[in-house]
């Protein structure tokens, strides 16, 4: 035992140690010195404010009653931690762009800046953290008691007795005094409690201490390393066969989710937040803190069992065990580390209930009664100090009362895990505000209410054991009798875990309630705009708003609103530095949308997004949402991640076009180069005759002595030449056509065979001439081609009269057979000349490339018959080759044509 | 990712290193979640593990340290003023 | 001393009537077919002035000329270049090979007559 006297002057330095911390953290912070406390190391202590005494010493209880089961309660926000890419990064992002207060003006910001919203929110908080902060007041009053020994002078009843309810009160009351010191020392959030933070830092590294001290201790004092204390262990104290059921899951969501949902949390995690960047430190630094907290819990568990009478309460294991083993300084140390871990949560939880009692009970019906009349400047700042001051009180009033009624109750030992359920009653609308635009107010209401509805039905009346609300009748055998309502078995849901059933109807119902009502109610303009400006936080800067929500006021009236609740000085800087950003002379900026609009978030940033938006409205006129805009730019955001990833696609597109633009690009300039090549030809092919008949006939006109022989000679030629020239040029013309003629031709039925035959008596005279024989080979008889006839004569002459013309043979010879070769009509036409050169083979079906080096009659080859009649077989979808070369062999040439499957089987008769 | 490597503009390579730490600061709390749960958390149970310490005790824990110690070195590599440049973290979701 | 030319062209209408008209200029005619035929005719018989065609077979004009000029014992020959295409490129590239005359056909007698007397008089070279 140590003596009241030197614990209560422990207790009294180190508290005057905090107000000493806190007093030189925002001194530091207003001479502009506050490195150390906006730096990662601080905001990391200051979330650690997670552990409260019900960790410090309900951490080994749990590990007495339930093994590894008090893991879960650290390691649900080392989830959340490790993982705060997902929720965390975004959460603090939201809470700076939009001066967030507190998670009650999280979500009433988020819904259309609604105030029903936000007061549900708050009572809800106030009504899940009372209790709460009873535990802490108990757990530092039989701390108190314990160690001083003013209760019992037996170990093994220490707690038992009346609890010092005297004690208790002066807790609290210094409590409230430091906290209202420290914590309402001004109101903006912006200008945040770096005091608050400092001392909340400091007591984070005593319990961290403290704790680690007497685990120490016990490992390597009282024991000869871990592995001894283990051996300690009772047979299945660690429980593992039971322990990683439905209630390991459900505890770790329930943590994760409290580390969100915690008012003090959400106060210390975003609110306080100086830097966005101090989160990819606290990631993993709170994370460690966590399992550093939770290292030595079980060495001190079974060191408790194994020291400790049997009848020892095992939540006091900590404080105890030194005790027992006579270490009076550590049990001292100990006994700071519990006071810690409870001063640290209940002047945050204050300060955070505190803002959102004020900000969103107080201030909405302060300004509703008519004869609170305010016009002076300041008075809306000195109203909202008072109400926060006064509702820390009340608050810390609520909780010693709480205290009072219900210490002798075992109702506060599990208090810790149904507050954690109560503030997780805000994770649907939470998470669904920042990533759900359709997410509507009315759905977070509903869901919000009946969550909160089935939280006190199904777990905080029934904690009470029957002494509060709830007669123990309706527990054990529901409301009236009915056990279908029985609360701790709703709907007929027994045998399960009261924690584990109340958590799954409520929080089931109210992500079910929040999805359905959302889905059903559209939200409103407002709703829908702020849902954008949360959702896409990352994409839309919150002065966006100014785009969509048309606001007219004088700058004076806008002026005078802003010093009633600001102070004169502030408001004076804001609005002659935003008139400087305007240009504008004078002090009174423009009071446009965008400067209404950022008048609105400073002003959220002390009164809350709701009261601001409603003091606003009072001074403001006609404001209208412009919808249209609004529904068009709300869209905007959904659009261009749809666009980009249009874009992406498109970009893939696009390389594709251009690639095909390339190629076609490449083929335009062969053409392009095709057409100067045949207009050059042509040129050249039209200059040849032209030369001839130029020349003579200016022989003709300039030699009057010529003979009549010549004369006759040259006219001749003159002649030649000029129906040589009327042959190309017709010719050239017929090519044109072909390759022009976008239409198909309209095909007949032809007899192939005869057409071939008045071809070949066409060229009878050439051919005698020529002294060369046509034979014909293999035939194929009666046969029906789909042609037209007049064509397909003209691609036999070609090919005829070119193997009679360019036929070098001495005895010229000519074989034509026609086959059927699958479903195709051939013709083969072939001459005994010398052939085709192999490196002439590949152009002869271009247009003036003659494959005949030598000929017979040169002056009567195009070089276009060739092209021409390539061109004409595919138009009558047939083919035109040449075949390749057979050594001694001339040149074959192979009409096909696709033939009349109807007439072949007569053709094969 | 030191201050040297970085190129002057939000480059590729950059982006690249930094989604890559973004993605792997959104797989660690996952694997880490499904490691801690059945039926993985299962396969230990109290016999002695590491130097008398229940091999239940040494997983959590161990698996408590690895985590922390992963997004501590992930967490130094993505804090980079570029990290929350939407053009280089979302590329796909930026204006055009 | 009569001048002797020889042309070098496949077009046996066009070789005829440039035959005539430098025959009765007073020149000497001889005619080859294809580039091969007028590089030997060129080198055998060393003519006073080559009237060559540009499209020829076997070696084209431009072979000749490239072919002539590199000849030391017959690179002086004044060479003239016939062609049907008479682009300004067909033009620049005969000049760069080192062709005296550039006439496109249809020629004028005329000319044809004047630019091989310009060539084969001693003043030389046409402009």
């Amino acid at each position: 035992m140590l003596s009241g006297n030197l614990v209560f002057a422990v207790s009294l330095g180190y508290v005057i140690l905090l107000f000493l911390v806190a007093f030189w953290g925002d001194k530091k912070a207003r001479t502009g010195s506050s490195a150390l406390f906006q730096s990662p190391l601080i905001y990391t202590l200051s979330i650690s404010v997670y552990c409260t005494s019900w960790t410090f010493y309900g951490a080994v209880g749990s590990a007495v009653r339930s093994g590894l089961e008090f893991a879960t309660i650290y390691i649900g926000p080392t989830i959340v931690f490790i993982g705060f890419w997902y929720l965390l990064r975004k959460l603090v992002r939201i809470g700076r762009v939009h001066r967030i207060t507190s998670i009650a003006d999280l979500l009433s910001s988020r819904y259309g800046k609604g105030e029903s919203l936000a007061v549900l929110v708050t009572l809800i908080a106030v009504i899940g953290t009372t209790p709460y902060i009873a535990l802490q007041l108990k757990a530092v009053t039989n701390s108190f008691q314990v160690i001083s020994g003013t209760v019992v002078s037996d170990l093994a009843h220490p707690v038992f007795g009346d609890p010092d309810y005297t004690t208790a009160f002066w807790i609290a009351f210094g409590m409230a005094i430091f906290t209202i010191v420290f914590g309402t020392r001004n109101i903006d959030a912006n200008e945040r409690h770096h005091g608050v933070v400092a001392a909340i830092a400091l007591e984070a590294l005593v319990k961290l201490f403290a704790l680690l001290a007497v685990g120490l201790f016990v490992v390597f004092s009282l024991a000869d390393g871990p592995g001894e204390v283990f051996s300690w262990a009772p047979p299945d104290f660690l429980k593992t066969e039971d322990v990683f059921g439905p209630r390991w899951v459900s505890l770790t969501f329930l943590a994760a989710t409290a580390v969100i949902c915690l008012p003090r949390q959400f106060q210390v995690t975003v609110v306080e937040n100086s830097d966005e960047r101090h989160l990819f430190t606290a990631s993993w630094m709170f994370p460690l803190y966590l399992m550093l907290i939770s290292l030595f819990v079980l060495p001190i568990a079974i060191a408790g069992l194994k020291f400790l009478p049997e009848t020892a309460n095992p939540d006091m294991f900590v404080l105890t065990l030194p005790m027992a083993m006579n270490q009076h300084t550590l049990a001292l140390i100990a006994f700071l580390g519990g006071f810690s871990s409870a001063t640290s949560m209940v002047i945050v939880a204050c300060i955070a209930l505190s803002t959102m009692v004020s900000n969103h009970i107080v201030m909405p019906l302060a300004l509703r009664l008519p004869w609170i009349e305010m016009k002076a400047s300041g008075d809306i700042r000195k109203l909202l100090l008072f109400s926060r001051r006064a509702s820390i009180c009340l608050v810390l009033l609520l909780g010693f009362i709480y205290f009072r009624l219900s210490a002798k109750s075992d109702a506060l030992a599990s208090i810790g895990l149904i507050a954690f359920l109560g503030v997780a009653q805000f994770l649907p609308s939470l998470i669904g505000g920042l990533y759900w635009r359709q997410a509507s107010a009315k759905g977070a209401f509903a869901g919000l209410a009946a969550g909160f509805m089935l939280w006190l039905y199904t777990l905080f009346f029934p904690s009470f054991e029957g002494q509060f609300v709830m007669p123990l009748s309706v527990i054990e055998n529901g409301p009236w009798g009915i056990t279908f309502l029985q609360p701790q078995a709703l709907f007929g849901l027994t045998d399960m875990d009261p924690l584990v059933h109340a958590l799954f109807w409520s929080l089931s119902i109210n992500t079910f309630l929040f999805v359905i009502v959302s889905v059903i109610f559209d939200p409103k303009p407002l709703e829908r705009l702020q849902g954008a400006l949360f959702v896409d936080v990352f994409r839309t800067p919150a002065d966006n708003e100014s785009r969509f929500i048309r606001r007219y006021a004088a700058s004076s009236d806008l002026f005078v609103l802003a010093q009633r609740i600001l102070g004169t000085n502030t408001a004076y800087r804001l609005f002659s530095d935003f008139a400087k950003k305007q240009g504008v002379s004078g002090h009174l900026p423009r009071a446009d949308d965008e400067f209404i609009g950022h008048l609105e978030r400073e002003l959220a940033g002390s009164v809350g997004a709701a009261t601001a938006r409603a003091m606003i409205s009072q001074v403001v006129k006609g404001e209208t949402i412009s919808l249209d805009e609004l529904m068009k730019i709300v869209d905007e955001t959904q659009q261009v991640i749809d666009y980009s990833r249009q874009l992406e696609v498109k970009s893939h597109q696009l390389q594709q076009t251009a690639r095909q633009l390339r190629d076609a690009n490449e083929r335009l300039k062969q053409l392009d180069l095709q057409k100067d090549d045949f207009l050059s030809q042509v040129s050249h092919e039209l200059r040849t005759p032209m030369t001839s008949i130029r020349s003579f006939a200016q022989i003709l006109l300039e030699t009057p002595d010529m003979t009549v022989e010549e004369t006759q000679r040259f006219t001749g030629i003159i002649l030649e030449e000029s129906m040589r020239l009327t042959r190309l040029l017709d010719e050239i013309l017929d090519l044109a056509r072909l390759e022009g003629e976008q239409v198909p031709w309209v095909l007949q039925r032809v007899d192939p065979e005869e057409t071939l035959e008045r071809a070949v008596e066409t060229c009878h005279g050439l051919a005698s001439q020529a002294a060369t024989e046509i034979r014909f080979g293999d035939r194929v008889g009666d046969i029906e081609v789909k042609a037209e006839a007049d064509r397909l004569r003209q691609v036999y002459l070609n090919l005829i009269t070119n193997a009679i013309k360019y036929n070098t043979s001495d005895t010229p010879v000519i074989t034509i057979r026609t086959t059927l070769e699958d479903d195709r009509y051939c013709v083969y036409i072939q001459d005994n000349g010398e052939g085709i050169r192999a490196d002439d083979r590949e152009r002869i079906f271009k247009k003036f490339s003659r494959g005949w080096r030598e000929s017979k009659d040169s002056r009567s080859g195009t070089g276009l018959g060739l092209a021409i009649s390539w061109q004409i077989m595919q138009r009558l979808q047939g083919d035109l080759e040449l075949l390749p070369q057979i050594p001694g062999d001339g040149a074959c040439f192979r009409v096909t044509l696709p033939f009349d499957s109807i007439k072949t089987s007569k053709a094969a008769e | 990712m030191t201050r040297k490597r970085r190129a002057p503009v939000p480059g590729a390579a950059t982006a690249t290193a930094i989604r890559k730490s973004r993605d792997l600061a959104m797989i660690i709390p996952v694997v880490f979640t499904l490691l801690i749960m059945k039926p993985m958390i299962h396969l230990f149970g109290p016999e002695p593990g590491l130097a008398g310490i229940p091999a239940i005790v040494v997983y959590v824990f161990g698996l408590w340290t690895l985590a922390v110690v992963l997004t501590a070195w992930n967490a130094r590599r993505l804090n980079t003023p570029e990290t929350n440049d939407p053009l280089v973290m979302d590329p796909q979701d930026s204006p055009p | 001393m009569t001048t002797r030319v020889l042309v070098a062209e496949d077009e046996p209408n066009i070789v005829e009537s440039l035959s005539f008209i430098l025959n009765r200029s007073g020149c000497d005619v001889t005619s080859v077919t294809d580039g091969e035929a007028a590089l030997t005719s060129i080198r055998a018989n060393r003519p006073n002035v080559v009237i060559l065609d540009v499209m020829l077979p076997k070696m084209n004009g431009f072979e000749v000329l490239k072919a002539v000029r590199s000849d030391a014992s017959v690179k002086d020959i004044p060479i003239i270049i016939l062609t049907a295409k008479g682009q300004s490129q067909d033009r620049r590239m005969a000049e760069e090979i080192g062709a005296n005359a550039f006439v496109t056909k249809p020629f004028s007698n005329q000319h044809i007559i004047e630019t091989v007397q310009k060539l084969t008089s001693p003043s030389g070279e046409l402009t």
